[in-house]
Order: structure tokens, then sequence, then C-alpha cells
């Protein structure tokens, strides 16, 4: 890989950061971020905010389904391989990340016998690195060509709609109130608000379950 | 500096090791303002602090030769450590199972074997009468 898609991706990586001090985060559970003089958090939803969140999730791919605009990511997989030009076949592009994560395994395992802090230390962290950001970049890859996909596109409406539940602005005397009352007027909003309050949620909810 | 690197920082830090510790003896001591409805981060968090805490731990008895204090603090030594670790345990138990594999073959080619009581037999019960 070169210096400059390595960069890149380093950048990409980057984004993909969240903006809010973590010991705040970890402690209360919420996130807590400031956006010019105006202070907000994501809240951990609660029990029934999730289930209300599944409702939704599962209501939508009802009708993403009935509407027939998206592949689900099995058949999207079979499209981009069966494709006349410029196919692509998703299945080796993850047989070569797990290819690319043994190797990475292998460098680690090689790495860990070193006691002392020596060149070959030094040799071998900067090889696990570009290993790790060519696995990354197929990681990248995969879900760029997937990310048409009914799936994907319910996980994001999962979190969405808990995004909008959670995220509160902080009024006077410390009481917090609702930023968007409802899905749309979320949509509607401009600023990079939403943008952060997606990124915060995900990492507050991403599991097996979203 | 990423969550997942702020995360770790946190939880090997002296402050955050030494709750952790002392919450283990002492259940008054919350780690979190948050008793339920833990966050994926909180989750995360609590990962970390167990692996350090165990490290540390296997440090101060000198368990492992390639294993120290700046290992532990460097995340891509660390993890390199923690694979390394990982494959050495799994050899350990499968020699251990192998060896009581072993064990338990040696004893049946002996014919060490016990009978198992089958209860009182018909001839003891005229007797009894």
């Amino acid at each position: 890989m070169d210096k400059k898609q390595l960069e890149k991706l380093k950048d990409i990586a980057k984004n993909l950061e969240v903006p809010f001090n973590p010991e705040v985060l970890i402690q209360e559970g919420n996130a807590i971020f400031v956006r010019g003089s105006d202070i907000y958090r994501c809240r951990v939803p609660s029990y029934k905010e999730k289930v209300l969140a599944q409702e939704y999730r599962n209501k939508k791919y009802a009708e993403l389904m009935e509407r027939g605009e998206h592949y689900t990511e099995k058949g999207l997989r079979k499209v981009i391989k069966n494709r006349k030009v410029d196919p692509i076949d998703i299945d080796a592009l993850e047989k070569d990340k797990e290819k690319k994560l043994d190797e990475l395994k292998d460098l680690q395992l090689d790495l860990a016998t070193q006691i002392t802090e020596n060149k070959k230390v030094d040799e071998l962290k900067k090889k696990i690195n570009e290993k790790y950001y060519e696995a990354f970049k197929l990681v990248i890859e995969i879900s760029e060509y997937l990310s048409p996909c009914l799936e994907y596109n319910v996980r994001e409406e999962y979190i969405k709609y808990l995004t909008c539940l959670c995220t509160e602005i902080e009024g006077s005397g410390g009481h917090w109130t609702r930023v968007w009352n409802s899905l749309e007027d979320m949509e509607n909003s401009t600023g990079k608000i939403v943008e952060n309050a997606i990124k915060v949620m995900t990492e507050i909810v991403y599991s097996d379950e979203s | 500096m990423n969550l997942e690197k702020q995360i770790r920082k946190l939880a090997r830090s002296f402050y955050w090791q030494t709750l952790y510790n002392a919450s283990k003896e002492n259940q008054g001591i919350k780690l979190f303002n948050n008793e339920s409805n833990f966050s994926f981060i909180q989750i995360r968090f609590l990962h970390w602090l167990k692996i350090y805490s165990m490290l540390y731990e296997e440090l101060s008895e000198q368990h492992w030769e390639n294993l120290n204090r700046k290992i532990i603090e460097d995340d891509m030594r660390c993890d390199a450590f923690l694979t390394w670790r990982g494959k050495q345990i799994d050899r350990q138990n499968f020699k251990l199972r192998e060896d009581r594999r072993k064990m338990q073959n040696k004893n049946k080619s002996k014919g060490t074997s016990y009978k198992i009581y089958q209860g009182p037999t018909n001839k003891n019960k005229e007797v009894d009468k």
C-alpha cells in the first residue's frame, strides 16, 4: 500500500471517531457533546425505547420488502458478482480480509516474543499497522458495495429512530429536553448535530441486536 | 486519539484499576452512575478493566517472561501479547486433556474397573427370610 493510500485510510478512520469526552461517557452512560454554546447528550435508550425502535425497524423492513426497491444482502452479493460490467466477488473480498487478519495475527505472535525495545519491534509494528489498514480498506470496500442492501438500510433506520428519541439538549436549570419531536424534524434539521448524534448513538447501542 | 484507545488508557490507569479492584471487594463502591442499562461503551470499558487487572496481576507474579509494563502500556504490543497468551493457554489446555486421556487409557489397559452395585440379589433375599 502506498503512503497516499495509507493517509487516506487514516483520514477515514479519523472521521469515524466520535467527538466527546470518554470519561463522562463511561461514568454517565450518556454521551455529552458540545456544539457552539449548546450542550447536547445522547442518552442510553431504555428497554422500552429499544423495543419501539425494533418495532419501527421491523415495520420498515416489511415496507421495503413490499416495495421491492432494495435487494437483500444475499441478493445484492449475487447481482454484484454476476454483473456484466466490472463484476465483484464480495465473498472473495471477505476471504481476503480474513487472510489479512490471519497474517496480522502471525505478525502479532512474532512481536509478542520480542522482549526488549529494538529495531525489530519498530519494523514489526510498522508491518502490523500496514496489515491492519489493508484489512480496514477491505472492510470499507465491502461496506460500500453492500450499503444499498435492505439489511443495512434497516439497521440505519434503527439507529436513526433511537437517535431521535434519545438526543437531548440542556436547557436552563440543567433540565434536558428532546432535540427533535419526530423523525421528520430530525431529517429536516440542518447542521452537523444529526450526523454527530447518529455517530454517538452507534457507539452507545452497537451490538448484535441492531 | 480514537475512542478505543482512550477507553484502554483509562482502563489501565492507576485510578480506575484501584477503583475496579476495590469494587470487587466492596460492593458499595460503584464504577458507574447508572446501576443498570449499561451502554456498549461501558461494557467495553469493563472488559478492558478486567483484562488490564489480569495483566498487572500476572506481571506482579512474573508469570510470563515476555510481559512487562511497557508492553501493557503499548496497545499494539499488548494486543500482540494477548494473542500469543491465548495460544499458550490453548496449548496448555490441550496438553492437559491429552495427559488426562493417556492416564485414562493406561488405567483401562491395566484392567482397573469398578463393579456397579445393582442392589440385593434374589439369593440374598432368601437368606434374609
